[in-house]
């Protein structure tokens, strides 16, 4: 398979979070690969996951799916997946299925970090 | 000229042998007349041999020629048993003349001398009968020399045909000339020329002689025999023409057919030359005939493995034969292949002149049952003493063998079987027996991949089945009519990505008797989404006779199924219901695309409050979700589709998009539901072909026209 690649993404842990910048396509074909980002910090028992959307210009059904399929048990854990920078048409995309009201999308990280932390504190107190 | 005289069929060639024949049957009795009523010695007699003789001649050229144009003899008659027959009749044919000529009456000693009938007769049938030998063998030469041909061999034939012509020519110019001078004639050596020049040319055409080297040992010393046997006879009919012979003197008196004795002659020569070369070519092929047999014989056992390989996928089978051809054609005295399943054992599954309890033993140890698994290489060993392997020592000690081959089985990359061939002395094999039995396993090789190739077809095609079949139950869960309301015109339209897909419309009745139409989207596409989708049709069946709106209806269809969907799986709806016939309508969605709606002359979007199914409990779910009202006036509409319809793009870049529906559902002419539907899939179908449908794509329309 020698095609252009269409997805990529890069991993950088900021305090306890792990922040994955997205690239590209995200649909059937790449998902796995989103798919074994999460449960590599899962395994490493990292629970706050924030994911940016600011190069990433599509996201199918099955992108969407990845998600789903884990949040439950992250938020069991006490951790979350919260998505930034998201680009108008992924955004909208977002918004028709009413994630807005599942997850926290923020425009920028900085917001997203500070509701992990902002939440930890609510956890301690 | 001559061929297209021939191919014209003018003279068959029956007609031409009759012909013959009845001119043979003239001359003895002309001979008769003149030999009763006049004497042999006159001119008249002269000229009568020679016009008769003149005539027979050019028959028999005509004949020989048509054999010639005639083309290649049936191919099932040449077989070396139909050649050497031909050679015994030859001999037979040749001794029998020797015979009878010995036996000439004393009184024909001298030229022309008759003294009886019966003298003459004798004579006169034992011209005809040198005569009848001389085309007879020139016949032979001539259908077994165009059978293995080579480039040269028709001009050599015709030269030859040629050569015979000019000597029973000379031969009556040269009598001619004797009737009217009595002098000897200066040109007497041009005979000899013309004999030598025969022999030299059949000597040339008798070249390609390649097929004495696959002969039998026993059919070799055959060819020899009776090649020398031919050598000396001709020999000694060629000695005739000179007249220092006694046997010489007699020849010449058989003058009474002009062109007998020239001919006969030749025709020596001719066969002299033709089996001094046969001769030299047998004696040379002696000492290869065995390895040539050999070679035949693996030749013959691959050609055979071939077309087995093309025909049978019985690999059991196939494995039997390559065991015992192995065995044939090495010249081993035992062998056995082994296949090794996908479970670790090890399965004999042919075996010639081995004890099957002894490899069996064998395999039960581990080291050996490694050892030829191992094997990536064709292994050879001349003698075990000079083997390194103490296991192989072994091996061959119990199995009684000093030298042993064994050749890895392939199918593709995976090694799947070992070929082991022995022989109870050392140094039995030829080095390179390995490129033979190297091309059997290339044979099985291939077998096997045709078989899984063949296997793979098989199944690709009961996959193929099974989804048209997919296809045609699906299509069975979309309504096949929507039905007419009042006032209402309704049409819709789906068309999956692959067979089947996971978009789905409905029109269902609620508890209040009110119909509702649904429209849905199951994420992904393909086999696992038609799962789903057939699963929301059920859920939406069961709970519709309960519902008494939209909203209740997606409620009700969230709490079914939340519970048995996987995560990652979610669907979008939308539910539209007609509240009356005046244009009014409730509208609830669920995460699903908005309602285009044109008002007049111009497009509203309606997007009611809604996540999709699967996504949330009933607590979230049913606290989000909210209904909303639709307002139609008459020749309003709305459109309900799925993002399949608006992620379309064209390789230019074009796209068709939310706009392009709206620009459609806003300006183009239509009167209907239908109409509109059709327009917006004829823009659609510009997008088929250049770009790949990424997506189900269904739509739906609901057309408001008050009846009158």
């Amino acid at each position: 398979m020698n095609e252009p690649e269409k997805f990529k993404l890069n991993l950088k842990t900021v305090e306890d979070v792990d922040c994955l910048y997205l690239w590209g396509y995200l649909d059937a074909h790449t998902a796995p690969q989103l798919e074994s980002a999460i449960s590599k910090s899962l395994g490493n028992g990292t629970y706050k996951i924030l994911v940016n959307f600011r190069e990433l210009d599509y996201i199918s059904s099955a992108g969407l799916g990845v998600f789903m399929a884990f949040i439950e048990e992250i938020r069991d854990k006490g951790g979350d997946i919260k998505l930034t920078n998201m680009k108008p048409k992924v955004f909208s995309i977002f918004d028709l299925l009413g994630f807005p009201l599942l997850f926290d999308i923020e425009a920028e990280d900085k917001s997203a970090l500070e509701k992990f932390s902002f939440n930890l504190n609510k956890n301690n107190e | 000229m001559l061929k297209r005289f021939i191919d014209r069929n003018i003279l068959p060639k029956g007609f031409l042998i009759g012909f013959i024949v009845f001119t043979m049957i003239i001359k003895l009795v002309g001979d008769t007349f003149f030999y009763v009523a006049l004497s042999f010695d006159g001119v008249t007699f002269f000229l009568w041999n020679v016009v008769v003789s003149l005539l027979l001649i050019l028959l028999a050229t005509f004949f020989l020629v048509t054999k010639f144009q005639l083309g290649d003899e049936n191919e099932k008659e040449m077989t070396f048993e139909n050649y050497f027959n031909d050679l015994k009749i030859i001999i037979l044919l040749f001794l029998i003349l020797l015979i009878a000529t010995i036996l000439l009456p004393e009184t024909l000693k001298e030229r022309f001398e008759i003294s009886n009938a019966i003298a003459l007769i004798y004579v006169e049938l034992i011209s005809l009968f040198g005569i009848a030998i001389g085309f007879y063998s020139l016949n032979f030469l001539y259908k077994w020399l165009w059978y293995r041909r080579h480039r040269k061999t028709k001009s050599y034939l015709k030269a030859l045909v040629f050569l015979i012509c000019l000597t029973l020519l000379y031969e009556i110019s040269d009598k001619i000339a004797l009737q009217f001078s009595e002098t000897d004639n200066p040109l007497d050596f041009m005979v000899h020329i013309l004999n030598a020049l025969g022999f030299i040319i059949a000597f040339m055409t008798a070249r390609k002689n390649t097929w004495i080297a696959y002969l039998s040992k026993n059919k070799k010393w055959k060819l020899i025999l009776l090649s020398v046997i031919l050598i000396i006879i001709s020999s000694l009919i060629y000695s005739f023409t000179f007249n220092s012979l006694e046997l010489g003197k007699l020849y010449h008196g058989l003058n009474l057919f002009f062109g007998a004795a020239p001919l006969l002659n030749f025709t020596a020569v001719v066969i002299l030359a033709y089996f001094i070369r046969i001769l030299f070519a047998t004696f040379l092929a002696l000492p290869t005939t065995r390895i040539v047999e050999q070679r035949t014989y693996e030749l013959s056992s691959l050609t055979y493995l071939n077309r087995m390989v093309a025909q049978t996928t019985d690999i059991e089978n196939l494995l039997k034969t390559v065991t015992k051809l192995a065995l044939n054609s090495s010249g081993a005295k035992s062998a056995w292949t082994e296949i090794y399943q996908q479970d670790g054992t090890i399965s004999i599954v042919s075996s010639e002149n081995i004890d099957l309890k002894v490899v069996n033993s064998f395999h039960n140890q581990n080291d050996v049952k490694n050892y030829f698994i191992s094997l990536t290489e064709p292994l050879f060993i001349e003698t075990v003493k000079d083997c390194k392997e103490k296991l192989l020592d072994d091996i061959c000690c119990v199995l009684n063998s000093k030298s042993l081959i064994a050749i890895p089985l392939f199918a593709g990359e995976e090694r799947i079987g070992t070929l082991v061939v022995l022989h109870p002395e050392e140094f039995s094999f030829e080095r390179d027996y390995i490129n033979v039995l190297s091309a059997f396993s290339d044979n099985v090789n291939v077998a096997l991949e045709n078989t899984r190739l063949w296997e793979d077809s098989l199944s690709k095609e009961r996959f193929k089945r099974e989804m048209m079949l997919a296809k045609e139950i699906e299509l069975k869960l979309l309504p096949q009519n929507l039905p007419g309301l009042k006032n209402y015109s309704i049409s819709a339209y789906a068309c999956p990505a692959e067979e089947v897909g996971g978009d789905y419309y409905d029109i269902v009745t609620l508890k209040n008797g009110k119909q509702c139409l649904l429209i849905g989207d199951v994420s992904g596409k393909g086999m696992s989404a038609a799962f789903y989708m057939a699963l929301l049709k059920g859920v939406v069946l069961a709970v519709a006779k309960e519902a008494v709106s939209p909203v209740d209806m997606i409620k009700k269809i969230n709490a079914t199924l939340y519970h048995v969907m996987e995560k990652q799986m979610f669907i979008t709806l939308s539910a539209l219901m007609p509240v009356d016939e005046f244009g009014r309508f409730s509208f609830a969605r669920a995460g699903h695309t908005y309602a285009m709606v044109k008002h007049e002359d111009s497009i509203s979007v309606y997007l009611p409050k809604g996540i999709g199914i699967g996504l949330a409990n009933y607590s979230l779910f049913d606290s989000i979700i909210e209904e909303i009202e639709i307002k139609l006036n008459d020749d309003d509409c709305i459109l309900l589709y799925t993002d399949g319809v608006t992620e379309l793009k064209k390789s230019d870049g074009e796209e068709f998009d939310e706009n392009s529906l709206k620009q459609i559902l806003n300006f183009s002419v239509y009167n209907n539901a239908e109409e509109l539907v059709g327009n917006i899939r004829s823009k659609i179908n510009e997008f088929f072909g250049s770009s790949l449908q990424k997506d189900d794509m269904t739509l739906m329309a609901v057309y408001h026209k008050k009846e009158d």
